[in-house]
């Protein structure tokens, strides 16, 4: 079992300009991991590998140690390896002369009636975190950048 | 002696500017607004200490259809941070607010006044802080699902308003006022398809669920649903740094609403459940 929740922005720059923001995790966690912690552990000189990413919801920290991978020249992806299972995927389409970028997060909670219900009150959760990540990461590309 | 002492305001209107200000009345009013605000809406307001000692453009999103609690809240935070007696706050309505029987008047002695042409000029000039919501009613009745969007509609008066009088814009953005009653539709074309944009400058009609009306086309002042409202003031913008003497007012625009859209999310992502906070 397990929740999924997928959420897009456009973003008014073209996309090789958004790729490079996104696909760059010392430079996109910071960005839209602004809601929580997030800590560079064993990582390549692009900054890939081990990271610790959190967020604070209220009274609990959701995240973990996670590995932080390209797939491909526009994607970012992480699994967690410690802490709440979970993954998440950026991607970075083109969309006209704009770009949209997407987030994809997959959440597994233990247990089985009420790790149901947890997961489905967590959706909700993920859906404002994901968008106010999305908007800080809108607003630093096309104001900031 | 009269055997029932009937409310002042019900035997004569209120003036409509800041001479119906009414501190006393504020001061008599703030604690029955604060024991809604704190036990009903379980109410957070933070970010007053970004407030620069001048008078200054508060520009808000608009939520709650008719009611705008987070409105009062914000008024009620206001008046408990800066004093009564401090810098007034002075803010723009529409007239089927500040026209209405009782609540009009009540709205003119909390501060309220008619929005409209060079009134807000006025306001700053005397030295008060004014508060508008560029959204109007289309942004306080937008649909339930839009409500953690900023919708102000393309308008960008409030912009050449802070630009020529010289005074920052401090953005606020709410969460929880949208909670309030349950909107399912953006209501303009029904709006303009029934005239009302141009007989009554209502410009938003959409159906709506609130208590004690039910469903409803538009909305009524009605009871609001117990939602946790959340307020946060940001830092000021100085559009003459930013923009310049002469703005590109479409960049502008996109500017602030992107602030406000990024703190608005932000806002709305420390709410575990709809309603209940």
């Amino acid at each position: 079992m397990g929740t999924t929740v997928q959420r897009s922005i456009i973003v008014r720059r073209p996309a090789d300009e958004v790729a490079a923001i996104v696909t760059d995790p010392r430079v996109v966690l910071p960005v839209i991991g602004g809601l929580g912690r997030f800590q560079e552990l064993t990582t390549d000189a692009e900054g890939l590998g081990e990271w610790d990413v959190f967020l604070d919801i209220g009274s609990v920290h959701v995240g973990g140690r996670v590995v932080v991978e390209r797939p491909g020249p526009r994607q970012l992806a992480w699994h967690a390896i410690r802490g709440t299972r979970h993954q998440l995927e950026l991607t970075v389409h083109e969309h006209g002369a704009d770009t949209q970028v997407t987030i994809a997060m997959s959440l597994q909670l233990a247990g089985l009636v009420l790790g149901r219900v947890a997961e489905t009150l967590a959706r909700g959760i993920m859906v404002r975190h994901i968008d106010a990540g999305l908007q800080q990461l809108r607003h630093h590309v096309e104001f900031e950048g | 002696m009269a055997l029932v002492k009937l409310p002042s305001f019900l035997g004569q209107r209120t003036p409509d500017g800041l001479e119906g200000r009414d501190p006393e009345f504020i001061r008599r009013m703030l604690p029955r607004v604060w024991l809604a605000a704190q036990l009903y809406f379980r109410a957070e307001v933070e970010g007053f200490e970004n407030v620069p000692d001048e008078p200054v453009l508060f520009v808000g999103n608009h939520s709650g259809g008719a009611s705008i609690p987070d409105s009062f809240v914000f008024n009620l935070a206001y008046h408990t941070y800066f004093t009564v007696e401090g810098r007034p706050l002075i803010g723009l309505a529409h007239e089927i607010i500040t026209k209405s029987p009782i609540i009009g008047d009540f709205a003119r002695k909390f501060g309220i006044v008619t929005a409209g042409p060079g009134k807000a000029s006025e306001l700053l000039a005397e030295g008060v802080n004014v508060l508008v919501y560029p959204g109007g009613d289309v942004e306080a009745l937008r649909a339930t699902r839009d409500r953690h969007t900023i919708m102000f509609d393309g308008r960008k008066g409030f912009l050449k308003l802070a630009h020529a009088n010289r005074v920052k814009i401090v953005p606020v953005v709410a969460t929880g006022g949208q909670e309030t009653l349950f909107i399912f539709n953006d209501g303009r074309a029904l709006a303009k398809t029934l005239g009302f944009d141009r007989l009554l400058r209502v410009k938003s009609l959409p159906i709506t669920f609130s208590l004690p009306w039910g469903f409803l086309p538009g909305g009524l002042p009605n009871i609001p649903f117990p939602a946790k409202i959340r307020i946060q003031v940001l830092p000021p913008i100085d559009l003459h740094d930013l923009f310049g003497d002469e703005p590109d007012w479409d960049k502008a625009y996109d500017f602030v609403v992107s602030v406000m859209q990024v703190a608005l999310s932000k806002l709305a992502a420390k709410q575990t459940m709809p309603v209940l906070g």
